[in-house]
C-alpha cells in the first residue's frame, strides 16, 4: 500500500515533466530513468542506485524512507530542471563512479551492499568537501536535494512539522517549552 | 467616416485619464472617481483581478513543481529579473521577463517591472513610512538637486487620507525624523528585536528601533471592510496576491473601489505611446495608445491627464511625447527631463547571532517583517564625511538546528525533531542617493520595441558618497551589534546594480523654478499644467523611506488640485 502511495506521489512529477526521454549521451544503451529528463542522462539502473543513496541518507524509520517517498525522483527532477550544467555534469560523473567505489570498499555494486556498508561509504563522502571530486559533488548534491525534497514534501509538511498556510497569528515572545515543532510549522517556513 | 467619428470621439472622451494602474495610478483613479469624474485608466499589461487572478495564492509548498525554485532555463533566459528577491516560482507570473520588454543598460541597471493591472503594488514589500520635514528640506540644506517646492506640512493631510484608506499598521513613536500617521495597531517587535531596541536606546541617543510600519490590516476599520478586505492572516505570502486583501494593493483596494463608483473605465493591454499636445489650445488633450496585441492605434481624450506609468516609464512616455511646441518631450523646455534619476542603495546587509533568550521563540509570522531604524545620520545637521544617510531594517528569528548527525537515521530524526539554535539577527541598509545630472535615462536614438516605443537607455550608477555611506553603515551596525552582545557578526556587500532596490525615482522632478525642474508644487508640468505626474518620476530627492506612501499622498493631493482647478478654484 505504501508503495502505491509513493507511486501516486510520483505521478505528480511524471505529469509535470516534458516528453523528451532521458536518452542524452552515455547511458550505455540501458533503459533510461523512469522520468523524462532533459539535461542529464541517467539510466534505469543508476536511478535504482540513486534511490539506495537517498534511502541511506534518509532511511525508513518510524517514518517512511526516501525510497518510499520517491525522493530520488525529486532529486533527479530538481537536478535536471534547476541546477547548473556544471553541477549536473559532476553529479552524473559521480553517480557513474559510485559502483566502482563500492566495489573497492566492499566488493559489490553500491546497491548490493548491506545498510552499514552503504552508510560507511557515504559517511566517507560526507567528510570530503563538496567539489573535491565528482563523487563528493554527487553525494553533496544528492544530500542537499534529498533533504530539500523531504522537508518541503507533502508527507513531512503534513505529518512531521506541519506547514500552516494561514497562521492567523504572531507572537514574538512564545515559550520554547510550549512549542511542539512536530505539530506545527511555527511560522519558520 | 466623419459621422462615425463624432460618436467615437465622444465615447473616447473622459473627464480624466490616468496612465498606469499601479500604486500611484490606482490611487489617483480612486480619488478622481470619488470626486465623480468619469475616469479612464489605461494599463499596458493584462488585467489581474483581485483573487480571481492569483493562481498560486493557496498552494502549499509541495504543490509547486519545483517547490518554489526557479528553473535553470528561466534563470538563464532572465538574468535581470531573476535577481529580484520576489521572482520565484510562486510569483513569477507578475514580473516582466527580460526578453519581453528590452531596455538598454548604458551602465548596469536591474529594471524590475510588473506590467499588469496593479503593477508592482501586487508584489511590493509593503513598507510604508512618511517623509518628515528633514527629508523635504534635504536638497536645500545640503545643496544638491533643487529645493522641493513643498514641505511636510503640505503633504501631511494627504498622508493621513491615504493611510486611513489603505490601512497602515504602525506605532506612534513620536519621532521628529519619522512623523507618526493614522495607524492601525503595530505588529510588535519580538523579544530579541525589543532587546536590541533597548540596547540601542541606552547606548545611542537619537537612534530608534521601532516596529516596521506596513500596509497590512492588523485590525481593519469599516472603510477596509467596505473595500472587501479583511484582517491580515499572517500568511506572508503577499507576493502571490492575497485572498484576504490583508495588504494594500491597487488590485485589492483602489481599482475595485473605483470600479464600484461607476465612474471608472479600466482598459488593460493598451500601451500609451504619447500624450497629445494641442498647439492651438496650448494644452494636452489626450493620449495615443497602441493595443498591446492587435497594435491598433487609438486616441483617448480628457481635459486632465495623470501620468503614473512607473518612474522610468513615465520619463519614457513624456520624452516620447514630442510636438512642434515640445520637440524634446512634453514639458521639457529646459532639457532636464530624464536627468537627476536616483534610487535607494540596498546593497548592504549584516547578520549575526544572539545566544540570549533561549527560552523564547516566535509563533506565527510577522507581516511587518520586524523592526525599522529611521535615519540617524546627518538628521539635524551635517556631521559625517558623506551627505544624507540611511534607514535600516532589523529582524530576529530563532534558528533551527539539525546538524547533530550528518546522515542516516539520526540525521532524519533531527530533521523531524530539530533543536532550537541561537537567534539569527539581521539588518539591511536603505540609503539615500544623491540625484545627479549624470544619472539619466534617455530615448534610444534608433531602436524601438514592437509597440513603436523607443527603447529606454538607462545610465545610472553609484558614486563615492554611496560608498562612504555604506562603509558607515557597516561600521555603525557592527558596533551596535557588538555592544548588544551579538556574535558571529558578518557584513555582506551584495554589489548589486542600481535598480534592484526597485526604488528608482526622478527624471521629472518637482521644483520651484521652471528653469531647473519639470513639475510645480501641485505636481503639474510647469509648461503643460493639465498634465500631472505623481509617481516616482516626480521625486526631487529620495530620502530613505520606502516611497510608495508618498507617491499615493502626492496623487491624492494632485487630484484635489486638479478638481479645484477645473472649477476655477486653484
Amino acid at each position: 500500500m505504501l508503495r502505491r502511495t509513493a507511486l501516486k506521489n510520483l505521478a505528480f512529477f511524471a505529469g509535470a515533466a516534458t516528453l523528451l526521454p532521458g536518452c542524452l549521451a552515455d547511458a550505455k544503451r540501458e533503459p533510461p530513468a523512469s522520468i523524462a529528463l532533459k539535461h542529464v542522462a541517467v539510466s534505469a539502473s543508476q536511478e535504482k542506485t540513486l534511490a539506495e543513496v537517498c534511502e541511506t541518507i534518509l532511511p525508513k524509520t518510524d517514518t517512511p524512507g526516501a525510497k518510499e517517498l520517491g525522493i530520488h525522483l525529486y532529486v533527479l527532477k530538481m537536478l535536471d530542471d534547476c541546477c547548473e550544467k556544471k553541477e549536473q555534469q559532476a553529479f552524473v560523473a559521480g553517480l557513474g563512479q559510485l559502483d566502482d567505489a563500492a566495489q573497492k570498499a566492499y566488493g559489490r555494486p553500491f546497491a548490493a551492499g548491506t545498510a552499514p556498508q552503504k552508510l560507511a561509504l557515504l559517511q566517507g563522502l560526507e567528510r570530503q568537501p563538496d567539489g573535491s571530486s565528482d563523487l563528493a559533488s554527487f553525494y553533496h548534491s544528492t544530500k542537499r536535494l534529498a533533504v530539500g525534497g523531504y522537508t518541503t514534501g507533502k508527507y513531512f509538511l503534513t505529518t512531521q512539522i506541519v506547514y500552516e498556510l494561514v497562521p492567523s497569528r504572531y507572537n514574538g515572545y512564545f515559550p520554547v517549552s510550549k512549542i511542539n515543532l512536530s505539530k506545527r510549522r511555527n511560522g519558520l517556513s | 467616416m466623419a459621422y462615425l467619428n463624432i460618436d467615437s470621439v465622444k465615447e473616447r472622451t473622459f473627464d480624466a485619464i490616468v496612465v498606469g494602474s499601479g500604486m500611484s495610478g490606482g490611487y489617483a483613479a480612486k480619488e478622481l472617481c470619488d470626486k465623480g469624474l468619469k475616469t479612464l485608466v489605461v494599463e499596458r499589461g493584462r488585467n489581474v483581478q483581485h483573487i480571481k487572478d492569483y493562481p498560486t495564492t493557496n498552494l502549499n509548498p509541495w504543490e509547486f513543481a519545483h517547490r518554489g525554485a526557479l528553473t535553470q532555463e528561466i534563470k538563464e533566459a532572465n538574468p535581470v529579473i531573476s535577481r529580484c528577491y520576489a521572482f520565484k516560482e510562486d510569483a513569477m507570473q507578475f514580473f516582466v521577463k527580460d526578453a519581453e520588454h528590452p531596455y538598454v543598460q548604458e551602465k548596469p541597471f536591474d529594471w524590475i517591472r510588473g506590467y499588469q493591472v496593479g503593477g508592482k503594488s501586487l508584489m511590493w514589500a509593503r513598507q510604508t513610512q512618511r517623509w518628515g520635514q528633514y527629508d523635504f528640506e534635504g536638497p536645500a540644506r545640503d545643496g544638491f538637486a533643487v529645493d522641493w517646492p513643498i514641505r511636510y506640512d503640505d503633504l501631511a493631510p494627504w498622508y493621513s487620507r491615504v493611510e486611513k484608506f489603505a490601512g497602515i499598521s504602525g506605532h506612534a513613536d513620536g519621532l521628529a525624523e519619522l512623523p507618526d500617521g493614522e495607524f492601525l495597531p503595530a505588529y510588535p517587535l519580538n523579544v530579541v528585536e525589543n532587546y536590541f531596541r533597548e540596547q540601542v536606546k541606552a547606548q545611542y541617543p537619537g537612534r530608534h528601533v521601532i516596529s516596521a510600519r506596513c500596509a497590512h490590516l492588523s485590525k481593519p476599520n469599516p472603510i477596509h471592510y467596505e473595500q472587501g478586505r479583511v484582517q491580515c492572516q499572517n500568511r506572508v505570502l503577499c507576493q502571490r496576491g492575497c485572498p484576504f486583501g490583508g495588504y494594500f494593493s491597487s488590485n485589492s483596494s483602489t481599482i475595485p473601489w473605483a470600479l464600484k463608483s461607476g465612474h471608472l473605465t479600466l482598459k488593460p493591454d493598451l500601451v500609451v505611446q504619447s500624450v497629445i499636445y494641442d498647439e492651438a489650445q496650448g494644452k494636452a488633450t489626450g493620449i495615443r495608445v497602441v493595443d498591446a496585441h492587435t497594435k491598433a492605434v487609438t486616441e483617448y481624450y480628457a481635459p486632465v491627464i495623470f501620468v503614473n506609468a512607473g518612474a522610468l516609464n513615465t520619463n519614457l512616455l513624456l520624452l516620447n511625447s514630442t510636438s512642434h511646441r515640445f520637440p524634446q518631450g512634453l514639458g521639457n523646455d529646459n532639457g532636464l527631463m530624464g536627468k537627476y534619476v536616483a534610487f535607494h542603495n540596498y546593497s548592504a546587509h549584516i547578520s549575526a547571532e544572539y545566544e540570549g533568550f533561549k527560552d523564547l521563540t516566535t509563533d506565527g509570522r510577522n507581516p511587518a517583517g520586524g523592526g525599522y531604524i529611521p535615519r540617524f545620520r546627518n538628521v539635524y545637521k551635517q556631521e559625517t564625511n558623506f551627505l544624507r544617510g540611511y534607514a535600516a531594517g532589523f529582524s530576529a528569528h530563532r534558528k533551527l538546528d539539525h546538524t547533530e548527525h550528518p546522515i542516516g537515521e539520526g540525521f532524519k530524526h533531527s530533521l523531524e525533531h530539530p533543536a532550537f539554535g541561537p537567534w539569527a539577527v539581521g539588518s539591511h541598509m536603505m540609503a539615500e542617493t544623491i540625484p545627479k545630472e549624470t544619472n539619466y535615462v534617455r530615448l534610444d536614438p534608433t531602436r524601438k520595441d514592437e509597440w513603436g516605443m523607443p527603447l529606454l537607455n538607462i545610465s545610472v550608477a553609484y558614486d563615492d558618497n554611496d560608498a562612504k555611506m555604506k562603509q558607515d553603515y557597516f561600521d555603525q551596525f557592527s558596533e551596535m551589534f557588538t555592544k548588544a552582545g551579538f556574535t558571529n557578526i558578518k557584513t555582506e556587500d551584495s554589489h548589486q546594480a542600481p535598480g534592484l532596490d526597485i526604488h528608482e525615482m526622478g527624471g521629472v522632478r518637482m521644483g520651484r523654478d521652471p528653469k531647473t525642474s519639470l513639475l510645480n508644487a501641485a505636481s503639474q508640468l510647469h509648461a503643460c499644467p493639465n498634465v500631472y505626474v505623481t509617481d516616482g518620476a516626480c521625486m526631487t530627492s529620495t530620502s530613505t523611506q520606502n516611497p510608495s506612501l508618498t507617491y499615493m499622498a502626492l496623487a491624492a493631493r494632485a487630484v484635489d488640485h486638479a478638481v479645484r482647478a477645473s472649477k476655477g478654484l486653484a
